[in-house]
């Protein structure tokens, strides 16, 4: 039973070398598929996260990175 | 299928691929604390206001409640405890990673991070909290 625990662990079965527990069963970006037709608010929070994220590259240009 | 929610570790490296998964992407008040807070022109702010306001919309912005702060402040006294993390730290180290946890348990989401050692920490005592390395989440 102890000897199987050890794999486990050594193989990713339940915490893996990183630290994190084992994260193969979450889905990766490329599972969610982009809608082909985007409802209005969908619609606003791309225009919104396009132009956010913008900023937010601009500003690392001109001042640095600090939030982290 | 659960939802990632993004730390904000995650910002600087995959911009192209937020955006690109923005309409399955959960945000924390938490995150857009961090980001309004280090941001320095006003045009930025206003993005970052219309970008609140169109998450809200959207419903993909978690704000944690006062249960949240709860139970977070109790993860991290656990920490504590156990000595994972010195006794000597202010109160608030940890505290916003452990709010953004906490916001993802309650609403059947992942953590994507840059910030693996934070958050692996936080696993330890918030044992239903799913982490995944951005590295691995956007490969």
């Amino acid at each position: 039973m102890g000897k199987k625990n050890e794999n486990e662990n050594k193989t990713g079965g339940n915490q893996i070398s990183n630290g994190l527990r084992d994260y193969s069963h979450l889905p990766r970006a490329k599972d969610f598929k982009p809608s082909k037709r985007l409802s209005r608010e969908m619609q606003e929070l791309k225009k919104a996260t396009r132009e956010a994220l913008k900023a937010l590259e601009e500003e690392e240009k001109k001042y640095g990175v600090s939030f982290t | 299928m659960a939802f990632p929610l993004l730390d904000t570790s995650v910002f600087p490296t995959y911009k192209k691929q937020i955006e690109k998964r923005f309409e399955f992407i959960y945000f924390s008040t938490i995150v857009l604390y961090e980001l309004t807070a280090s941001s320095v022109d006003q045009s930025t702010l206003q993005k970052y206001e219309r970008w609140k306001i169109a998450l809200n919309k959207a419903d993909r912005l978690l704000t944690p409640s006062m249960n949240d702060y709860w139970v977070a402040a109790n993860a991290v006294r656990r920490l504590r405890l156990l000595k994972l993390i010195n006794k000597n730290l202010a109160a608030t180290v940890l505290q916003n990673d452990a709010l953004i946890a906490r916001s993802a348990h309650t609403h059947d989401c992942f953590v994507v991070t840059e910030n693996v050692k934070d958050f692996s920490l936080l696993q330890k005592v918030m044992p239903k909290l799913e982490v995944i390395p951005a590295a691995e989440f956007f490969s």
